[in-house]
C-alpha cells in the first residue's frame, strides 16, 4: 500500500495528465480518420495481420482494467487514470477493427469470430503489486508506442492510405500513457529508491507483452512483427535504455535479480523475453 | 586481449548471469539465439566491464546484436586496442 503523500502526488500528476489529454490529445474514431481514402484500396495482408493482432491484444481491455482497478481502487489518481486509460485503449481496438472492416480485409462474421476467440481466454496480470504493475505499464506502453511507430512507417512505405494516421493517433496516446507511468515511477523512486530499483530490475527481467501467448495463431503473428522490425534488440535499444535514461538511471543502478525469483516460460519464443515472474 | 580470450570471458559471464553453463560461442552467435533477454544482456555487459575495468556507452549497446558486436565494443575500450 502506498503512503498518503504518494497518493496525493499521484493525484496531482493525474490532473496534469488529464488536462493535457482533454486539451490536446482527444480524437474521434469516426471523423479523424479519412475513411473515404480506403475506396478502391487493396490492403496489404501483412499489414492487416498486424492490425488484427494489435486489435486482438487491445481487446483484452476488460481484463486489463479489472486488474488495474482491483489493485488501484483506493488510490484516486491511479484509479481515475485507469478509467481514462480504458476509454483511450477502447478506441484503439475499435479504430483497428474499423480499419479491418472498412478496408474489406475482414468481414463482419470474421471479426465476430475473432472477437469470440480472443475473449474466450482471460489475461492474468503478471504482478500482484501496484508498483510492479506501474513499471510494467511504463514498459508495455513504451513498447507499444515503438511497435506502432514502426507500423506507421511500414504502412506508409506500402502505400496504405489510412493506417499511418491511425498508428500516429494511437501511438501518441501510448506515449502519453508511458510518460504518466514514468512520472509514477519517479515518485516511487523518490520515496523508496532501493525497493523501486529492485522492482524495476525484476519487471525488466520478466516482462512479456500482454496477451502474446493468448491470441490465436500468435506464432505466425510474431514472425510478421519481427519482419516489421520488432525484436529483443529493438526492445533494448528503443525501450529499456531510453526508459532508464528518462528516469535518470543507468543500467549500473539496477540490482541483480535473484534467479530463484524468475521462471523460464516454456513454449515458443516470446517476442521480447522468455522469462516470467514466479507466482 | 585476443578475441579468443574475450570469448572465454563472455562465456564465463553468460554462465554467471544465467546460472546455466554457457554454450560454445563464436563472433557470429546472436545474442537472441543465446536466450539472453534484455536485462541479462545489460547484466552481461556490466559483468564484463567490471572484470575489464572499462565502460561501454549505453548508446553503443543499442547496436549489439551478436557476440562479435559485443567483443568489438569491449575490445575497443581496452588499453592499447585500436579504436
Amino acid at each position: 500500500m502506498t503512503s498518503r503523500a504518494l497518493r496525493e502526488a499521484f493525484h496531482r500528476e493525474y490532473l496534469t495528465f488529464f488536462e493535457r489529454a482533454e486539451r490536446t490529445r482527444r480524437w474521434n474514431v469516426f471523423t479523424d480518420v479519412d475513411w473515404d481514402q480506403l475506396a478502391g484500396h487493396q490492403p496489404d495482408p501483412r499489414l492487416t495481420l498486424c492490425a488484427e493482432t494489435f486489435c486482438g491484444v487491445e481487446m483484452y481491455l476488460p481484463d486489463y482494467l479489472r486488474a488495474h482497478l482491483e489493485l488501484m481502487r483506493g488510490d484516486y489518481g491511479r484509479a481515475w487514470f485507469a478509467a481514462n486509460w480504458g476509454y483511450e485503449e477502447a478506441k484503439h481496438s475499435l479504430v483497428l477493427r474499423e480499419y479491418l472492416r472498412r478496408s474489406g480485409a475482414r468481414g463482419d462474421d470474421e471479426l465476430h469470430d475473432y472477437t469470440e476467440a480472443v475473449l474466450a481466454r482471460t489475461w492474468q496480470a503478471p504482478y500482484d503489486d501496484g508498483r510492479r504493475m506501474t513499471i510494467y505499464g511504463a514498459l508495455q506502453e513504451m513498447t507499444t508506442f515503438v511497435i506502432y511507430r514502426k507500423q506507421r512507417g511500414w504502412a506508409g512505405q506500402l502505400g496504405d492510405p489510412v493506417l499511418p494516421e491511425i498508428y500516429r493517433l494511437i501511438g501518441r496516446d501510448e506515449m502519453a500513457h508511458s510518460r504518466f507511468y514514468l512520472k509514477m515511477i519517479e515518485l516511487h523512486l523518490a520515496e523508496d529508491r532501493d525497493g523501486t530499483l529492485a522492482d524495476l530490475a525484476f519487471v525488466l527481467r520478466t516482462f512479456r507483452m500482454p496477451a502474446e501467448d493468448l491470441l490465436p495463431d500468435y506464432d505466425s503473428r510474431i514472425e510478421v512483427m519481427r519482419a516489421a522490425g520488432v525484436d529483443r534488440g529493438v526492445f533494448l535499444a528503443e525501450v529499456v535504455l531510453p526508459l532508464l535514461k528518462e528516469l535518470g538511471l543507468t543500467r549500473h543502478d539496477l540490482p541483480r535479480v535473484p534467479a530463484e525469483a524468475v521462471t523460464e516460460i516454456p513454449g515458443p519464443p516470446g517476442l521480447l523475453t522468455q522469462a516470467g515472474a514466479k507466482r | 586481449m585476443s578475441t579468443e580470450e574475450l570469448l572465454a570471458l563472455i562465456r564465463t559471464g553468460i554462465a554467471d548471469v544465467t546460472g546455466r553453463p554457457a554454450p560454445a560461442l563464436d563472433i557470429d552467435t546472436g545474442i537472441e539465439a543465446l536466450g539472453l533477454d534484455s536485462l541479462q544482456t545489460l547484466e552481461l555487459v556490466s559483468w564484463a566491464e567490471e572484470r575489464l575495468a572499462i565502460r561501454v556507452p549505453d548508446e553503443e549497446l543499442a547496436t549489439v546484436r551478436s557476440i562479435g558486436d559485443l567483443t568489438g565494443a569491449l575490445s575497443a575500450r581496452l588499453p592499447g586496442e585500436p579504436r
